[in-house]
């Protein structure tokens, strides 16, 4: 899976580039943002503007990702599509998960809260 | 503020899982949720759904915190969904929902997106730990949902104790009626913890197996909560079938260890457990029941419908029927007795109106039930002991030919039937009572089967009680609130004289010779003699024949003994005891049943006319002692010449019109008849001669 990653204001934002988040790259997914967050990494934006398609192993993944923040560090979900939209809320997870338009918006939140 | 710090249901998800949390493809097989190393695999069947999606819980949480969606492409195989789920660790709570879109048949697929179903194979079920709970608003039954549960238990060298059922001795009881009443003396009163605390009572009688009626998850809700306190105590309306029921554990969450804590003290005692399991419809009930589980999940597979209508085809009196020989079914049930045997070291299943289970998917009977014939030739059920109720609720009686291969023993109707009649004074009824006694051959024999293949018993959970069966004419069902119409009216019963109390003092010792006499017959008789709970104490139920609804003391064991109970107890134990020592009374075949002598008042000479109302059975010892039984069910003493022995002395071992403690001698104490060659029989009394 290619994850586009990049630094901003404390904060990390990995933008996966293939269309689809599902059980054939979720394990990668899992492992690449995973090693970035045990570099240190407290604060994390997933960009998914590119992604078309997410399943439940996707959004598995995105949960342990979700898992392994550190309990004073934050997660969020950007540019997400609708189809991803409407999985988040049909499996409730838009309780738990963040949901910004933009990776900035995104970003801007975290920052407020690392700040 | 940290997201990840936020209060609510994000942090308990997260508690849920770890961090190798993942929904895999997962496996179809096995059905129901299974734990493998990292995670948990979960696999439902439905043939007719388009869509299933999975539902995780926190344990107790009112609602899912996430519902993954199942992909047909790869969380289906076949029409089993399933998905692996790694990071989830047991005590999580889950459910399926399901739909079909479109419908093509709404009027057999009904599906209801709305429902969280319980899955067919839940081990354990959440949401109904307490007895008495009604329904929240807008809901027919309290939600339920299942559990996984760690199967690991300290079972050391337990396992099922494969007595010969020729040697069974049953005791039918309800888990909570039998030590709910505060008498009980236990500390875990009505739960399977509190009838483990009774095991010793239990051997001390000298029964070797106990049957339970219904332990699997049920709901005791009837919607007439305002009518209280009708509920259904019974258990007849299962909801989960390989789930303990919840409210039978004494520690919330625990009824899974504690049931085989049971088992184990039951198996240390010598003890079997049988249970008494209902595959012949669901607590769903009719079209307009509950949705809870099979009927949301696939109802065409799971039940029988008219296909034209939609209506469901109803054989059990319940509202539905199982639709038990199909394939899917099928694999249902054979799996669950597979793991009550297993997992659970169960010894034996009564199946509830087991006709059901004999008919095909649009209620033919058939001739070799597919269900049937491999529950008889299962291996894993090989040495479990299989007892149908060998009719339905739809007019199919097939006690003595239902469908065998040698295998199904039966509950004998027609011996508690021919016991009731002789015993009333009924015409014509020794003949009856000698093919009852000596192990209803006329029923079993021709089919293969041997004279263990019979249960016999006078009184069961489903009727009077003994002490009713004596003491009531008519059923007095008042108090379950349907003015006297439910229950059977044909009971066979004979009230001694006055129906229900009386402070007649020679009512009152009639009624106790006449239980002493059914107790003596069952007792003696060949085959396996099932007791009521509480008739070995003369439990009444004030002549109420049909307590499915009476959760209090109509149908709660009062453990209070007064004189009259323990004299009853004594007998009833004295006759289990002789019983045990004596292996003629347990015959393992029928041999052409060279081994019994008939007799009326007369030496040797057989008395079958009609108004013969006296019958003598004498079991030639050989090497071991003579043994005779005498019954008589006329209104006069009757002088009966005995069997002349040879070297040998006729002694009495029980009388059931003395008092004690003259009426039950135990092994070595019998006293020698005054007359070696004749006894005199009281009305309605039957004695048990032993010749050494």
């Amino acid at each position: 899976m290619n994850i586009d990653f990049t630094d901003s204001h404390g904060v990390t934002i990995a933008k996966p580039l293939d269309r689809r988040l599902d059980a054939s790259g979720g394990a990668d997914f899992k492992t690449r943002i995973g090693g970035r967050l045990d570099a240190g990494t407290r604060f994390l934006v997933l960009d998914l503007a590119e992604v078309e398609f997410v399943d439940s192993t996707g959004l598995s993944a995105i949960l342990s990702v979700l898992k392994r923040v550190p309990p004073d560090g934050g997660l969020a979900l950007a540019g997400c599509q609708k189809q991803v939209v409407e999985l988040v809320k049909l499996t409730r997870l838009d309780r738990i998960l963040r949901l910004f338009p933009t990776a900035d918006e995104a970003v801007q939140a975290l920052a407020v809260v690392s700040a | 503020m940290s997201p990840a710090a936020a209060p609510g249901p994000r942090t308990t998800l997260l508690d849920l899982i770890s961090a190798d949390f993942a929904v895999e493809r997962g496996h179809p097989l096995p059905l129901g949720a299974t734990l493998r190393r990292g995670g948990i695999n979960f696999a439902v069947v439905s043939a007719h759904a388009s869509w299933v999606s999975l539902l995780l819980y926190p344990p107790g949480a009112p609602a899912p915190v996430v519902e993954f969606p199942l992909d047909p492409r790869t969380n289906r195989t076949g029409d089993v969904w399933h998905a692996f789920v790694a990071g989830l660790d047991p005590g999580v709570e889950y459910a399926f929902r399901a739909g079909c879109e479109p419908n093509p048949a709404p009027h057999l697929n009904r599906f209801d997106p709305e429902c969280e179903l319980l899955d067919p194979f839940a081990r354990s079920v959440a949401g109904a730990a307490a007895w008495g709970g009604a329904p929240p608003p807008g809901h027919r039954v309290r939600p339920r949902r299942a559990r996984v549960v760690d199967d690991d238990y300290p079972w050391e060298f337990d396992q099922p104790l494969n007595h010969h059922l020729a040697d069974s001795v049953i005791y039918e009881l309800h888990v909570r009626g039998f030590t709910a009443h505060a008498s009980s003396g236990v500390a875990a009163p009505g739960t399977f913890r509190g009838l483990a605390e009774k095991v010793p009572f239990l051997k001390d009688l000298g029964v070797t197996a106990v049957e339970l009626l219904p332990v699997t998850e049920f709901e005791e809700s009837t919607g007439e909560e305002n009518q209280a306190p009708r509920r259904n105590f019974w258990g007849y309306q299962p909801l989960a079938l390989f789930a303990p029921r919840a409210a039978y554990a004494f520690a919330a969450g625990g009824e899974v260890a504690e049931f085989k804590a049971l088992v184990q003290t039951c198996h240390a005692a010598g003890i079997e457990v049988i249970l008494d399991m209902v595959f012949n419809h669901t607590g769903e009930g009719g079209e307009d029941g509950p949705t809870v589980s099979l009927r949301g999940l696939d109802n065409q597979t799971y039940y029988m419908a008219d296909p034209a209508t939609g209506r469901y085809l109803d054989f059990s009196g319940c509202g539905n029927t199982l639709n038990c020989n199909h394939p899917i079914v099928r694999n249902l049930v054979l799996s669950c007795l597979r793991y009550w045997v297993t997992e659970m070291h169960v010894d034996g299943f009564r199946f509830d109106l087991a006709s059901v289970l004999g008919r095909g998917r649009d209620g033919v009977v058939l001739a070799n039930p597919p269900l049937l014939e491999m529950i008889a030739g299962d291996p894993v059920l090989a040495h479990t002991k299989l007892i149908a109720e060998a009719w339905d609720a739809a007019g199919l009686y097939q006690v003595g030919n239902f469908p065998n291969w040698g295998r199904w023993a039966e509950w004998n109707g027609r011996f508690r039937d021919d016991l009731r009649r002789f015993l009333r004074g009924e015409p014509g009824c020794t003949g009856p009572l000698a093919t009852r006694l000596a192990g209803s051959a006329d029923l079993y024999q021709g089919g293969g089967r041997e004279p263990f293949h019979s249960v016999n018993f006078v009184t069961s959970h489903d009727g009077f009680t003994l002490a009713d069966l004596v003491s009531y004419e008519h059923k007095h069902n008042l108090a379950n609130g349907e003015e006297n119409r439910d229950g059977d009216s044909n009971n066979l019963s004979w009230n001694s004289g006055a129906e229900g109390p009386s402070a007649d003092p020679a009512v009152a010792a009639l009624r106790r010779r006449r239980m002493k006499s059914f107790l003596l017959l069952l007792l003696t008789a060949q085959g396996v003699p099932m007791l009521l709970a509480g008739d070995e104490r003369g439990r009444s139920q004030r002549g109420n024949n049909n307590a499915y609804c009476q959760d209090n003391e109509i149908s709660w064991l009062d453990w209070r003994l007064g004189r009259e109970a323990v004299e009853l107890l004594r007998f009833t134990r004295g006759l289990l005891a002789f019983r045990k020592r004596h292996a003629a009374l347990r015959r393992r075949s029928y041999d052409g049943g060279t081994w019994v002598r008939w007799q009326g008042p007369r030496r040797n000479v057989p008395d079958w006319s009609p108004e013969s109302r006296f019958l003598g059975m004498h079991l030639p010892g050989g090497r071991e002692a003579d043994v005779m039984v005498l019954a008589s069910s006329g209104g006069e003493p009757v002088h009966c010449e005995l069997p002349l022995l040879r070297e040998r002395r006729w002694r009495l071992a029980a009388d059931s019109a003395l008092s004690a403690p003259a009426d039950l001698n135990p092994e070595g104490t019998e006293p020698l008849l005054l007359d070696p060659a004749t006894y005199t029989v009281a009305p309605h009394a039957a004695v048990l001669l032993i010749g050494y």
